[in-house]
């Protein structure tokens, strides 16, 4: 059988951004994702831990798959639009059967 | 002052706040209590979508003479408030513009639930007020939002802009608190006493339980949210304390001039003093998040909201009783 090599593109922000990434994710042409919420952590923001009712200190994590062209522009448009915003944002290289998919 | 002190006094050994302080003091000693979030996110939605039935069905059976000048002058306040704030924070506090104009934002807005606990707490003294104050409670969520991105753009701050300015507008009319304050009041004002005897079981008879409940999440996140206060300089910590005696006086004062009642005034006065915890901070996350979301969080929620739910509604109470006749 062949496999398809893709970027596995992460995504942790916060969650209060995270419709403004998928939209952006869609118009780079980015065709899926999955959203994991409720993501707490500790970083370089300090703690973000969603105990508010606001939920403004949730983050969530978008995972999507995509080729690498994609993946890199996502990966070097982030630092514009992700700024002023708690965010990390990595590739990895991952392998899939279901090419046409991605 | 005795009776201001009774009042406090009173106030202070009611379920409702008792169960804030059960939170608080559990949160102090580091206790592992919580309330899982989606639990608290439900509960928020009710308490928003029962008290906008109650106010609709009070207003189907009472006269609205004097609701629109009410809610005008309302939405006034909320624009303007943000100014006094924002002129306080940047003189005084020494805040930088974002943070000066977020904060300010946030005084402008109102907490449903510092309002709730008054109306709990007007009821139990047996206090009428007017039903539209639910409709003025409503059109102060947002507007202050908009003066809040204002000031920071006059003072060189540019917030986000295209996609985040869309979610702004949304934010302002379709912010989930707007949607179930006015929704409720609406359905509670076509349906009627009559109506509301169908859904009293949840919505009226479960109200007070349901409130205690929430209080008592809100004594832990505030308490926890204090954990930040190191952050915060001392001037930011009297701004929390002043500017919500400010716009209770304007509220009192605005109450004054609309004759409301003194439980109405009272009212009027944790609008104008009482600070959002859940619709700006949402917004300002997005749309100015130069602004430190560490700092106008822990103001509103862990400053202000016990200082009025504790102390300002029986001193807001006692001021509007001896002013408005």
């Amino acid at each position: 059988m062949e496999f398809h090599k893709r970027k596995r593109i992460e995504i942790i922000v916060e969650a209060v951004k995270s419709r403004d990434v998928i939209a952006w994710l869609t118009r780079r042409g980015v065709r899926g994702y999955s959203l994991v919420p409720n993501v707490s952590g500790f970083g370089r923001q300090g703690a973000r831990i969603p105990a508010d009712v606001a939920g403004i200190f949730e983050n969530v994590l978008i995972i999507a798959i995509a080729g690498e062209d994609v993946a890199r522009q996502v990966l070097a448009e982030s630092v514009q639009e992700l700024r002023d915003f708690a965010a990390i944002v990595t590739l990895s290289d991952v392998e899939v059967a279901r090419g046409d998919h991605f | 002052m005795s009776d201001f002190l009774a009042l406090a006094a009173a106030n202070l050994l009611s379920p409702i706040v008792l169960c804030f302080v059960l939170g608080a003091v559990a949160a102090g000693l580091r206790s592992d209590l919580s309330i899982p979030d989606s639990v608290a996110k439900g509960i928020a939605i009710y308490l928003m979508l029962a008290i906008g039935l109650k106010g609709g069905v009070s207003m189907a059976g009472a006269e609205s003479e004097g609701a629109v000048p009410a809610i005008v002058v309302a939405i006034a306040v909320s624009f303007a408030l943000p100014v006094v704030g924002y002129f306080l924070l940047r003189r005084l506090a020494r805040a930088p513009v974002a943070d000066a104009a977020a904060i300010a934002a946030h005084y402008g807005s109102v907490s449903v639930v510092t309002f709730v606990t008054a109306q709990q707490f007007l009821a139990a003294r047996g206090v009428p007020f007017e039903p539209y104050l639910v409709a003025m409670l409503a059109a102060m969520e947002t507007p202050a939002i908009v003066t809040g991105l204002a000031l920071a753009r006059m003072g060189g701050v540019a917030g986000r802009s295209g996609e985040a300015r869309g979610h702004v507008l949304r934010e302002v009319f379709l912010n989930g608190s707007v949607v179930l304050l006015v929704g409720g009041f609406a359905i509670g004002w076509i349906v009627g006493p009559q109506g509301m005897v169908k859904v009293a079981p949840l919505m009226v008879d479960l109200f007070n339980g349901l409130l205690c409940l929430f209080l008592l999440d809100m004594g832990l996140v505030a308490v926890r949210q204090l954990r930040s206060i190191s952050e915060l300089r001392p001037a930011l910590i009297a701004f929390a304390i002043v500017m919500p005696i400010i716009g209770a006086a304007v509220g009192i004062v605005g109450g004054y001039v609309l004759g409301l009642s003194a439980g109405g005034a009272a009212l009027f006065a944790i609008l104008g003093g009482s600070a959002s915890y859940i619709a700006v901070p949402a917004a300002m996350r997005l749309a100015l998040p130069q602004a430190r979301a560490s700092i106008y969080v822990t103001l509103s929620l862990g400053i202000t909201f016990p200082f009025n739910v504790v102390f300002g509604i029986p001193f807001y109470y006692a001021v509007a009783e001896r002013l408005v006749v």
